[in-house]
């Protein structure tokens, strides 16, 4: 398991403590504009500060609890990436990648030319730079 | 000064030169005991920059070793090539890109150790990989050649350096690469790819390359000019997450072997295979560089240059009078090539050869003083010995090696490289016929079969192997000489088809069984006393007293562990394996004055490094 520093420690928990009550009064505006009551439901934003404040204040008084909430803090943020990735990343690519693709194949425009045809030699002359600027450029 | 960074993939490392040459190079392993550590490379640069004594801020250029755009288009246009199939390795690579490795100067500049508000360079990979060959060389003009496994697009290339100038003119593209070729075969064999390709090439002499014909005629389309295209029905690693497919394995006989299972010979007929096409590749390259060059001098790099055995057969072949490579010539060295491109081409600085080579014995790396030894050892109440004149120091180290013991040598500036050169290495008596199996099993923990390398004195390389040329980096892999070869019987010659290849090992095929192959060859380093200060003088007093000018060289770690890199690395190596002799500069630490640690100690520090 990699070493946790201290000061990753304390960031996180800063965050927990000014960031969870933040995310409840954004939550408690958002259920306002697209839900049907009238008023601000707080108990979201009291919840979220209780959790926010309670793991915060915890994990910048006990560093062994700290390096806890650290890692499973930062294990459920692993899980919620890994899911967006694997729910958007299929979809992006089986509706748009694939398809595109198999038409720049059919118009035989892929750089990556699976089939043996034959060639003389398959060295490819270099094309040289011809202004230094191509060096600030990542291509 | 130019501080160059190769990152993200494997092996980072940072370089920094300026109008003194190289100042200080090194790789980021080495500081986070991570093997092939493709992290941002903070510890190295911290190291480079103070080598040089300057801040971020007095940095004339930053440069990194590759165009990253350029390396994403190849990407998608893999994904572009085989989609559907590929869904799983592209949900694996992409985030990682949109994450990070497409915001290179962003990310460059966050994790920097100081502000950096000018551009930052891009260089290619084989731009970085044929400077690394070529400015440090000692030659004023020469041919370049570089082969690994891949960069943006380019997977070798041909070129010309002179003066302070390089030119890239041909080069071969994705997917068709020798070192993917070789590394397919890396896999296939059990080993770990980007790790194990020396392995493979350690087992090769046991065998008989049987699957030659067969990989050249069903795998490829080899040219004459040692071009080739792969016929990729039979890999996999464009679209998956494996390097071969299954119509690989029918064609070999079976899935890949599963690694630390045993090796049959099947994997071990593979290996010598294709280090014979390898070799047939190489050589038919060099000569095609001859060709479109017309020069006489060559110098090579990229990963495939690391082949030691395909190096000394086209020196053999002389079709370049003299071949230099540089010595950390995977993606570690394209730090240092970005630097010197930038430098030299792009500064338009002179550039002013030197008769051995600018490389400083690629001693670039970190040194400890005897004061810092000092405290580190006496603030852990470490019992040692100090030898304040080299003299002494030198004798009891050698009467120690003539008693079949086996020595932690950890003096100057670390190797920038894969390679040990004796300033971070394990040595022992070349004589002695149990050293190979002994450092093998007991302080290595790694497989039998592998051999170990000599170190010998400059002056007394051509007595002992079949080798006329210096070979200051390891890199030259020679036969030992007739006159010190032992006849097998034909007890010997039986025991030579043994399946245990450990049984293969111990059999002595000369007077320095601890370095001899099984094909009675050796990857020679010769020593100087102008590159290798001490460690030349240690062998030389071995020699005067033993009549020996050879030791045997390993570097100074175990199986999965980085080279060790400060004193403190070096101690825990040293206690938790079987080493006999610690030597830290001046300090002596005797294995049987130490507090012996507990068989637990040992088993957790050699499980802290994953098998590689």
């Amino acid at each position: 398991m990699t070493k946790i520093h201290t000061s990753e420690v304390k960031s996180t928990a800063i965050r927990l403590l000014i960031g969870l009550p933040i995310v409840g009064l954004v939550w408690v505006i958002i259920i306002k504009i697209i839900g049907e009551s009238n008023s601000f439901n707080w108990y979201i934003l009291l919840g979220f500060s209780i959790v926010g404040i309670s793991l915060g204040s915890l994990s910048l008084l006990s560093t062994s609890f700290g390096k806890l909430t650290f890692r499973a803090w930062h294990r459920l943020v692993y899980i919620i990436d890994q899911t967006i990735i694997w729910v958007s990343l299929p979809i992006f690519y089986y509706l748009f990648f694939c398809p595109y693709s198999l038409l720049v194949r059919f118009f035989g425009k892929s750089k990556i030319k699976t089939e043996q045809k034959q060639h003389e030699t398959y060295w490819k002359k270099v094309e040289q730079p011809k202004a230094m600027r191509r060096y600030i450029n990542q291509f | 000064m130019i501080l160059g960074i190769s990152a993200y993939y494997h092996d980072s490392a940072a370089a920094i030169v300026g109008k003194n040459g190289i100042i200080a190079a090194a790789q980021e392993e080495r500081f986070t005991r991570i093997k092939h550590d493709p992290s941002f490379p903070i510890n190295a640069i911290n190291y480079c920059l103070s080598e040089a004594n300057i801040k971020v801020k007095d940095l004339d250029q930053i440069v990194f070793y590759e165009k990253p755009f350029l390396k994403f288009d190849r990407l998608l246009e893999t994904y572009m090539g085989f989609a559907p199939i590929g869904l799983h390795s592209f949900v694996k690579a992409i985030p990682q890109w949109l994450k990070q490795k497409l915001h290179l100067p962003r990310e460059i500049k966050k994790q920097l150790p100081g502000k950096w508000n000018k551009p930052i360079l891009f260089t290619t990979h084989h731009e970085s990989h044929a400077s690394s060959a070529f400015f440090p060389s000692p030659f004023e003009e020469a041919a370049i050649l570089t082969m690994d496994g891949v960069g943006e697009w380019d997977t070798a290339t041909i070129g010309v350096g002179k003066g302070n100038r390089i030119e890239l003119l041909k080069s071969m593209h994705f997917p068709d690469s020798l070192g993917l070729l070789y590394s397919a075969f890396t896999y296939f064999c059990g080993f770990k790819v980007n790790s194990g390709e020396y392995k493979l090439m350690g087992l090769a002499p046991y065998g008989t390359p049987v699957y030659k014909d067969k990989i050249i005629n069903n795998l490829m389309d080899l040219k004459e000019d040692g071009s080739f295209k792969l016929n990729m029905k039979y890999f996999n690693y464009c679209q998956g997450l494996t390097m071969t497919s299954k119509k690989f394995d029918q064609l070999f006989g079976g899935p890949p072997r599963k690694s630390e299972s045993t090796i049959t010979q099947r994997e071990i007929n593979l290996a010598s295979s294709i280090q014979a096409v390898t070799e047939e590749i190489v050589l038919r390259m060099a000569r095609h560089a001859k060709e479109v060059t017309g020069l006489s001098d060559l110098c090579l790099a990229g990963g495939v240059a690391l082949n030691c055995v395909a190096n000394g057969k086209l020196l053999k072949s002389k079709i370049f009078d003299r071949v230099w490579i540089q010595p950390a010539s995977g993606d570690a060295g394209g730090a240092l090539g970005s630097a010197l491109f930038t430098y030299y081409q792009l500064m338009d600085k002179k550039r002013v050869c030197e008769s051995s080579d600018s490389m400083k014995g690629s001693f670039l790396g970190p040194c400890f003083k005897n004061e810092a030894i000092k405290k580190t050892l006496d603030d852990s109440n470490t019992p040692y010995q100090f030898y304040e004149k080299e003299d002494d120091l030198l004798k009891i180290v050698c009467k120690q090696i003539v008693d079949g013991k086996i020595i932690g040598w950890f003096q100057g500036r670390m190797e920038f490289g894969p390679r040990a050169l004796g300033a971070r290495s394990i040595i022992g008596d070349a004589r002695n016929k149990e050293m190979q199996t002994k450092m093998n099993l007991s302080i290595k923990f790694r497989e039998s079969f592998r051999p170990f390398a000599p170190s010998v004195l400059e002056e007394e390389v051509e007595s002992y192997f079949e080798l006329d040329t210096p070979s200051p980096y390891m890199l030259l892999v020679a036969p030992v000489a007739k006159k010190i070869r032992n006849a097998l019987t034909s007890a010997e010659l039986e025991q030579m088809q043994e399946p245990d290849l450990l049984k293969r090992v111990r059999i002595d095929r000369s007077e320095l069984p601890a370095i001899t192959h099984v094909d009675y060859s050796a990857r020679v380093q010769s020593i100087s006393e102008e590159k290798n200060g001490r460690y030349y003088r240690l062998v030389k007093k071995f020699y005067e007293r033993n009549q020996s000018p050879v030791v045997v060289n390993t570097s100074f770690n175990i199986r999965g562990e980085p080279i060790v890199c400060t004193p403190e690395d070096a101690y825990r190596c040293f206690v938790s394996t079987d080493m006999d002799i610690l030597v830290l500069e001046n300090f002596v630490l005797f294995k049987s004055e130490q507090p012996s640690s507990t068989l637990a100690e040992r088993e957790k520090y050699l499980a802290s490094f994953e098998l590689d």
